[in-house]
Order: C-alpha cells, then structure tokens, then sequence
C-alpha cells in the first residue's frame, strides 16, 4: 500500500514537473543551456519548439528575438547557413531594430545577421496606446523603425484596405516620424471607426516585398467641461425683524391682556380704568423695544459687498459657461492604437 | 391645615439650595397699590378701595422658585354702608421654570379682612403660571401670569367653589443698574356657593433690588 502511494506520489512529481517545462520561456532557458554544452541539436530543437509556443505560453516580443538569433547562431554552427539565414530574416522581421549582443553571440553570427538585416527591408511603427488631439491642427505621431535602407509607402487604410490618407512615399533610413492629422485625403474629418497604419516596404526596383498594419481605433472625444460655479454666499442686506418681533410680543400681549383678561376673569364687573394706563405702558414699550431693534433697516456695507460678490461671480459665470461652449465645440479625437502586425507570407 | 403648608413652604425654601446647580439668585421687594374690593351677593354690592402696602422675597436657583409673599392694607367703603375693613393678605408658593420664559407655580395663598373685631380668613391651593418677555435686554421685561384655585375655604361664608386671577405688567431697571420698578395690574374673583363673588384688583407700583 505504502509503496502504491510513494510511486503516485513521485508520478504526480514528475507530471508537475514536466507541466511545469511546457513554457516558451522554461524551453528557450533548455535551449541555450544546450547550445552553451554544444549540444547543438537538441539546442535546435528546443530553440525552435520554444518559439513555436503560441498564446500564454508564448515568448514575449524580445524574448522571441533573442530566440531567432540563438537559433541562427545554432544553425550557423551545425553548419547549416541557409537555415541560419531564414532564422536570421524572421529576426529582423520580428524586430527591424534588433541588435545582437558582441558579448553573447559570436562574430560570424553577427556578420551573418547583419548581412542578412541589410537585405531584408522591413519595418517596425510605434504609436502611442491611447492619446487624443484635435483634427486638423495637432497630430498624432507615428513613428517608423526599419531594418535597412529602403522605400516605404505610408498610409492611413480602412479596415477593408482601403487608402484613406497617404502619409508618405519615400526612403527611410533608421527611422522615420509621421504625422496625421486625422483628416483623410479630402480634409474631412475622419469618423468613428477602425483604420490601420499600412507600410509597403519595396525593393530598389520598387516591388512591394512586405506590408506592415498597425491597427488604430478612432473615437471623437468629448471635452469635460466646468461645472457653474455656486452662487456666492451673501450677507444679510437688511436687519433681521426676528428680535424686533420677539421684543414687540411681549409688550402687546401683556398689554393687550391687561385690557382683555379681566373681563373673562372676572367678567360682569366694572374695572379699574388704571389697568388701561398700565396696559398701554406695556404696549408702548413693547413698541419702543421693536423700533429699536431697527428692523428691516438696510445694512450699506452688507450691500455694497454682496454687490461686489455677486458682479465676480456673474464675470466668472459668465467665463465658465463661454468656455464651456468652446469646450463644447471642439472636436478631438482618441486614438488607440495595437501591435503592428506583418500581413506577408514571410511574416513570423 | 395651616401648620403643614408653613412647614411645606419652609421645607422647599431650604430643599432649594441643595437643589441648584448654580449660585442661588435672592431678590426681595417692595410695593404700594390702590386695591379695590367688590363683593356681589344676591341684590348687594358692596364697593371698598385704599391702599395697601407689601413685599415680597423671592429666592432662585436652577429651575426651582420659591416666592413668599406678604401686605396689608386698610379699605373704606366707596358706596353704601358698608363698614371699613382691614386687609392682610400672604403667600407661600414653590416654583419651577419650565423654560427661561415660563415658570409654574403652586402654593397657599391667604387673605384675611378684619371689621369690627371680627375676622374672615380666606386660604386658598392655587396654582399659577407665569410667562415673561425682554423689551430691552437687561433693561425692561414685561410679564403676565395666570392663576387658579380649585380649592379653598372662606369663614362663615358659603362654601368656595373656585378663584381665579390675572396679573400682567412691565418692569425697568431704574438707571445705574438700580433695581427694578414694577407697575403691575391684577384682578381675581373669587366664586362662592348660592352666587357669591368677591373681586380684588389693584393696580400697583415696586421696586425690587436683587440681593444676591
């Protein structure tokens, strides 16, 4: 039983490991330990299978580079040029800018590649991810790497290929800047939708040897605007009548009661008419104390400052909602942009 | 009937101080008033007037009010015949002030006349509630108080059935923070048994210095 269980144990080991090899990476990492014993064939062999891992497992961009220089070195020393070549050529059209390394690949891989990079015309673009500008007076930089020097014509296609703008006809040497101003060859606007950024390299006789697509995705943006400013807070412009109303209270209903309640206390009698001298004395001051609380009484320096409040917040309104309407009116546009992509049979 | 409402009123004048939360506010007054008595039986009206003289302590703590009372006075007749009477009227009440505006009152309230060597006495429970408002912040207030007595006795008159009185007025503190003059009006009636009534008002003018 014990030992059923000790050799599931080391199977599930030895399947985890091997599950865990199964990665373009963990392979390229085998390869060039190969290559570094010179035991060139099975570094071929896992050089190559490493860079034929697609999807998660797949070598990243520079990795996949490294790769093909690896596997052009391995070729070139089993002494097989023409396989050395092809690897050589899907490097620069993996990445037109590669350089490799004096200090890790030999002088005769180099001179190989270099030779091979010279007559492979090819090009590379960057753009940014994601950036906006406005039509017609800012662009949108794409920038154009190539291998060699060589013809490129550049436009800016419909997704189904067709020309929208020509950017650019002409040689190109390292690299190269466009610009576009996301307008189409009639000065329109461009609208909603995808396009791509398609370079033809050509040959010296002119022949197109390769297509590069970079894919751009356009959206017009709409400008955040400003929210109104609130209205300012103000002062009080009159005296409050509160305090001059609770003063007056009192006196009129004491007063008034002096006058009245007797009669619904001790109703049927003939009373005093002194109460009516206390009474109004009540009242009459009760009246004082309201008149000299000064109620509803314009408070000047309160105006004049709630005047000047409320002419700076009509100016900055004002400001707001007119740049708002520009805001408004200005049409930009949003660019994303993805991995350029080489649409020829000899593309990787 | 007498000895436990003097005992009562003793008892919440010294419960007071242990009661407060602040220093206990004393004030203790003078006044002069015209008073006017009318008593109404079936088919006579008898109509006195005079002046009559008093004072009044009055001792304030938190919420809780106690107010003693005490004047006396001399009323002639001002129609008929009737004979001159003597006046002495006290009161013992206990407070509590609901808001900074309002205080609840109740206590014992007594009123004797003498004629002739011979004695009335009237006692009323009573119950009051006494508002205020400031004109003049410091300066001048004026006030007004509703009282009722559901309960009560008279010698040798019919039975008591209910009283009750009115009092408003205004106070002003005289100047140099002096004290406070008061010019008050006030009236109550008392109702007895068979249609009786007796009513008191006066009109009358204080002053009231705060002693501590």
């Amino acid at each position: 039983m014990r030992r059923a269980l000790l050799l599931v144990l080391l199977a599930s080991l030895g399947v985890t490991t091997l599950a865990a090899a199964q990665s373009g990476t963990d392979l390229m990492r085998q390869g060039v330990r190969a290559y570094q014993d010179l035991d060139l064939d099975v570094a071929a062999g896992l050089i190559r299978r490493a860079i034929a891992f697609e999807g998660p497992a797949a070598l990243a961009r520079s990795e996949r580079a490294t790769a093909f220089m690896y596997l052009t070195t391995v070729e070139l020393l089993r002494s097989r040029p023409d396989s050395a070549r092809a690897a050589a050529r899907r490097l620069v059209l993996v990445d037109p800018r590669y350089r490799p390394d004096a200090l890790t690949f030999p002088p005769q891989a180099i001179a190989l590649f270099t030779g091979v990079r010279r007559a492979t015309p090819a090009v590379t673009a960057r753009a940014p991810a994601d950036t906006q500008f406005r039509p017609g007076g800012e662009a949108l930089t794409l920038r154009l790497y190539a291998s060699a020097f060589h013809g490129v014509r550049a436009t800016v296609t419909r997704e189904d290929g067709r020309t929208l703008r020509a950017l650019y006809v002409g040689p190109i040497g390292d690299s190269l800047d466009l610009r576009w101003d996301g307008l189409d060859s009639a000065g329109a606007i461009v609208a909603r939708g995808r396009y791509a950024l398609t370079v033809i390299s050509t040959d010296t006789t002119g022949h197109v040897v390769r297509q590069l697509r970079l894919p751009l995705e356009v959206a017009p943006v709409a400008r955040d605007t400003q929210a109104l400013p609130p209205p300012p807070p103000l002062k009080p412009e009159r005296t409050p009548t509160g305090p001059a109303l609770r003063a007056l209270a009192p006196g009129v209903l004491a007063g008034v009661g002096v006058i009245v309640l007797p009669s619904l206390v001790a109703g049927g009698e003939d009373h005093a008419r002194g109460r009516l001298v206390v009474g109004g004395a009540v009242t009459v001051a009760g009246i004082a104390a309201f008149f000299s609380r000064h109620p509803a009484r314009a408070i000047p320096a309160n105006v004049a400052a709630n005047r000047q409040l409320r002419d700076r917040w009509t100016e900055e309104r004002a400001r707001v909602v007119a740049d708002n309407a520009r805001r408004r009116g200005e049409l930009r546009l949003g660019v994303k942009s993805g991995d350029p992509v080489i649409i020829t049979p000899e593309g990787p | 009937m007498k000895r436990a409402a003097l005992i009562t009123a003793l008892a919440a004048l010294l419960a007071t101080p242990a009661m407060a939360q602040r220093p206990l506010q004393l004030s203790a007054g003078l006044e002069a008033a015209f008073t006017r008595a009318r008593s109404r039986a079936t088919g006579a009206t008898e109509l006195l007037s005079g002046a009559t003289f008093g004072g009044e302590a009055n001792l304030a703590g938190k919420r809780w009010r106690v107010r003693l009372g005490y004047g006396e006075g001399r009323l002639t007749a001002d129609t008929g015949t009737a004979a001159a009477r003597s006046v002495t009227e006290g009161r013992a009440q206990l407070g509590i002030a609901a808001t900074t505006w309002l205080t609840l009152w109740a206590g014992p309230r007594a009123r004797s006349y003498k004629s002739s060597g011979v004695r009335q006495r009237w006692w009323f429970w009573e119950i009051a509630t006494e508002a205020r408002g400031t004109l003049f912040a410091d300066r001048a207030f004026a006030f007004g108080g509703l009282a009722v007595a559901p309960a009560g006795t008279v010698d040798a008159l019919p039975a008591f059935s209910r009283e009750m009185g009115v009092a408003a007025g205004l106070a002003v503190r005289l100047p140099f923070d002096g004290p406070w003059a008061r010019l008050v009006y006030r009236v109550d009636q008392t109702r007895l048994a068979g249609g009786r009534r007796e009513t008191v008002e006066a009109i009358a003018l204080g002053v009231t210095m705060e002693l501590r």
